[in-house]
């Protein structure tokens, strides 16, 4: 039996459509890839380029721009685990990021609260909150230079009200000198991440903060028990990008106290700073950035885990 | 293949073709007669590099002697005057401080766009500059050019390799004793001191006028006082045992830290000197209330001293009892400045050669001398006594002797170790025996 005319139509419209759909596809993916290309290849080019460099110059031996590099397999790693200044800039580092943390993050929560409040002239204090950050490092470290000189603001300050017992030399002091550096983090911190909290809780909607207020609620009570735990994802984030600031920062140690006295603020970023800039040692520092890399992947899955935990 | 695939693939090869031109460098950025970055040996003078002398050249020199500077004057009109001199050639000069000058060399280096001539310290990474290829051995040239036995053995001596390649031309040299402020001392009623005894009575003696004995600072200028003060107690060669090789159980080195503590307990070193910056202490020496001050020559004609400086007297720092050393000590060299040339600059050699011959020239050299008080690295230098500049420090004349600067035989990884120990030593209520172990365990780590 032969097809009728009718039904070869319906068979080259079908096939058609068929081809149609075909090429369709075929146009949607090399669209597809000539729009994610540029993404792709900046991604490539700017980020895993240098990530994978990274690996690789850190299990060389390499002690200048200039020189060959030398592979040498694992040997940086196994050195940072018999490395005697590790456990001081573990230590230090860790000190640094236990104040650095808590020192901030719950005052810079208190702080944004307020500023959601919307109470008259919060614009004014939302800026002045926020003006530490448009400061650039090497101005702040300068303030603070000032600030902590034998005969600086802060001892004067102290003589001037009586106290003179306490005046010290700050950044010499191996008691006072971490403590120093960590109070220019949490000064200028504070006010940073309060506008970012300011910026997260405005969005709560205002119904519950009414309804808590009819039910007799306090600010305190509505900021600790209403917004606090509304907000438990975002203080993750805050506590993350806190953690990884302090961790692999090493500004005020480099501009004012070249890690010392002694070892005072010698941390794992001034460490990675002084291998790669200061002893030429670049395959060992970036032994020391890997190792940094991963204790932040760490921090970071360990804090969403926790925070995710305490929102569920 | 349909229109539609062939513009496709063409707009992909455009574009492919114009991320990969960007991310080339620039055409103009590498000469093409430059000589690769790559180690040289000492007869590398590249034969098709030179350029035709009538061409324009352009020379871009890298230094740090800016305005601020005292030499910076001088060799602008040095600059102005050799132009004028080859009107062929202009040099560019970019002034960077001069802790920045290596890593930017280097990294210039690795794209080929590094500058003709750098005048840097033969301090830190320069020092591997020749091995690596950064700048080329002047060996040839310094025959060539009729520079050799120009410069004082001193000054070759330090710019020399053990291998025999000469890495730079020395260009200034330096001294670093302890200023003394005679004014202040005559307060106290106090001479200048020779011996720790004296010293200990002379720091007290200044306290009790109300004025501060001597300054240092927590950074560079506190190390170098520190190894200075160490080195009054030992010799260089036990210098080199504990600070080059870190053996510090050796006895006087035991005995030299022993000293240091004892001098900053009895008050020797300003209050509150573990938190003074070189700049702080700058300024509060030129207050006229500090008696000493460690300061090289790069401040003998500084505008922030002028103010001490007719009272201030040069000498060496004062010896213990038993010292192996025979008078107060102090450092000099010649590694405050050479001039280096690069791949980049070899390829212009006619023109480097006009500028190095003519900044040698010894009536040229003299300017920076009477200008600046600058150490001078050639063996003759004519200078004229009117034009001395007159607010430069008069230079050491007391009885003195050099001790090696710790540049010639610290390693360079412990570096930064001794640094901060050296930071951690001013501070009081630290111990000799910790300053000794922190050292022990500095040097051992880079075993």
């Amino acid at each position: 039996m032969t097809p009728s005319k009718k039904t070869i139509a319906v068979e080259k419209k079908i096939l058609s459509n068929a081809e149609y759909s075909r090429r369709n596809a075929q146009r949607r993916r090399v669209s597809f890839i000539f729009l994610v290309a540029p993404a792709l290849g900046w991604f490539l080019a700017f980020m895993l380029w240098p990530l994978l460099n990274m690996f690789y110059i850190s299990t060389t031996s390499w002690n200048a721009l200039n020189m060959p590099k030398k592979f040498i397999f694992l040997d940086n790693f196994v050195r940072i685990f018999h490395d005697p200044k590790m456990a001081i800039a573990l230590h230090n580092t860790g000190t640094y990021l236990l104040v650095g943390i808590l020192g901030v993050v719950p005052f810079a929560f208190m702080l944004g609260f307020f500023l959601s409040l919307r109470k008259p002239g919060y614009r004014i204090l939302r800026t002045i909150f926020f003006s530490p950050s448009m400061l650039s490092v090497a101005a702040l470290a300068m303030v603070f230079l000032g600030l902590y000189r034998p005969n600086g603001m802060l001892n004067t300050f102290l003589t001037s009200i009586g106290l003179s017992a306490l005046t010290r030399v700050w950044l010499g002091n191996q008691a006072t000198v971490l403590g120093a550096l960590i109070a220019i983090d949490i000064w200028g911190g504070i006010g940073f991440y309060s506008v970012l909290f300011f910026a997260a809780l405005v969005n709560l909607p205002d119904e519950l903060y009414e309804a808590a207020m009819l039910d007799g609620a306090g600010y305190w009570t509505i900021m600790w028990k209403i917004a606090f735990p509304l907000m438990l994802d975002f203080i993750g984030l805050v506590v993350i990008l806190q953690f990884l600031s302090i961790l692999s920062g090493a500004a005020y140690m480099i501009l004012l106290t070249g890690g010392g006295p002694g070892t005072a603020t010698f941390t794992l970023g001034y460490y990675l700073y002084d291998q790669a800039f200061l002893s030429h040692r670049l395959g060992y520092s970036q032994a020391l950035g890997v190792m940094l890399f991963f204790i932040g992947i760490v921090a970071i899955v360990l804090i969403r885990r926790i925070t995710s935990r305490w929102s569920s | 293949m349909n229109k539609r695939k062939i513009s496709m693939i063409i707009a992909l090869l455009v574009a492919t073709s114009m991320v990969i031109s960007a991310c080339g460098a620039p055409a103009t950025a590498v000469p093409a007669t430059a000589v690769p970055a790559t180690a040289a040996p000492p007869t590398a003078v590249p034969p098709t590099a030179v350029p035709p002398t009538a061409e324009p050249v352009t020379l871009t020199i890298w230094h740090n002697w800016g305005p601020d500077d005292a030499k910076g004057a001088p060799l602008k009109t040095i600059f102005a005057d050799f132009m004028a001199a080859n009107p062929d050639i202009t040099i560019k000069d970019e002034v960077y401080v001069d802790s920045d000058i290596p890593l930017k060399v280097e990294t210039a280096s690795t794209a080929k766009v590094e500058p003709d001539l750098v005048f840097v310290q033969r301090v830190g990474s320069p020092l591997s500059w020749t091995d690596s290829g950064v700048t080329l051995p002047v060996n040839d040239y310094l025959t060539e050019w009729g520079l050799a036995g120009k410069f004082t053995d001193q000054a070759m001596s330090d710019y020399t390799q053990a291998d025999g390649k000469v890495q730079a031309f020395p260009l200034e040299g330096y001294r670093w004793p302890i200023w003394y402020n005679t004014k202040v001392l005559e307060a106290a009623g106090v001479a200048i001191p020779t011996t720790t005894d004296e010293l200990l009575a002379a720091a007290k003696a200044i306290r009790a006028t109300g004025n501060q004995p001597l300054i240092a600072s927590n950074d560079g200028m506190g190390v170098y006082l520190f190894s200075l003060i160490l080195e009054s107690a030992m010799s260089d060669e036990e210098a080199i045992q504990c600070m080059g090789k870190g053996d510090w159980t050796v006895p006087n080195c035991i005995k030299a830290v022993e000293l240091f503590v004892q001098l900053r307990d009895a008050g020797v070193f300003v209050d509150g000197v573990e938190g003074i910056d070189y700049g702080g202490a700058n300024t509060q020496y030129a207050t006229g209330t500090v008696a000493m001050s460690h300061f090289g020559t790069w401040e003998d004609c500084a505008a922030e001293v002028a103010s001490v400086v007719p009272y201030v007297q040069l000498g060496g720092f004062p010896l213990p009892e038993g010292s192996p050393r025979h008078a107060p000590v102090y450092y000099t060299g010649f590694s405050a400045k050479g001039i280096w040339i690069t791949p980049n600059g070899a390829a212009k050699s006619e023109a480097v050669k006009k500028f190095v011959q003519y900044i040698f020239e010894p009536a040229i050299y003299a300017r920076l001398v009477e200008q600046a008080a600058m150490v001078a690295s050639l063996k003759e230098v004519p200078l004229d006594p009117s034009k001395m500049n007159p607010n430069c420090v008069p230079p050491l004349s007391a009885n003195a002797e050099v001790a090696m600067q710790p540049d010639l035989f610290l390693p360079p990884e412990v570096n930064s170790d001794f640094t901060r120990v050296s930071t951690e030593a001013f501070t009081p209520g630290t111990t000799a025996e910790k300053i000794l172990a922190d050292l022990t365990a500095a040097y051992a780590a880079i075993k």
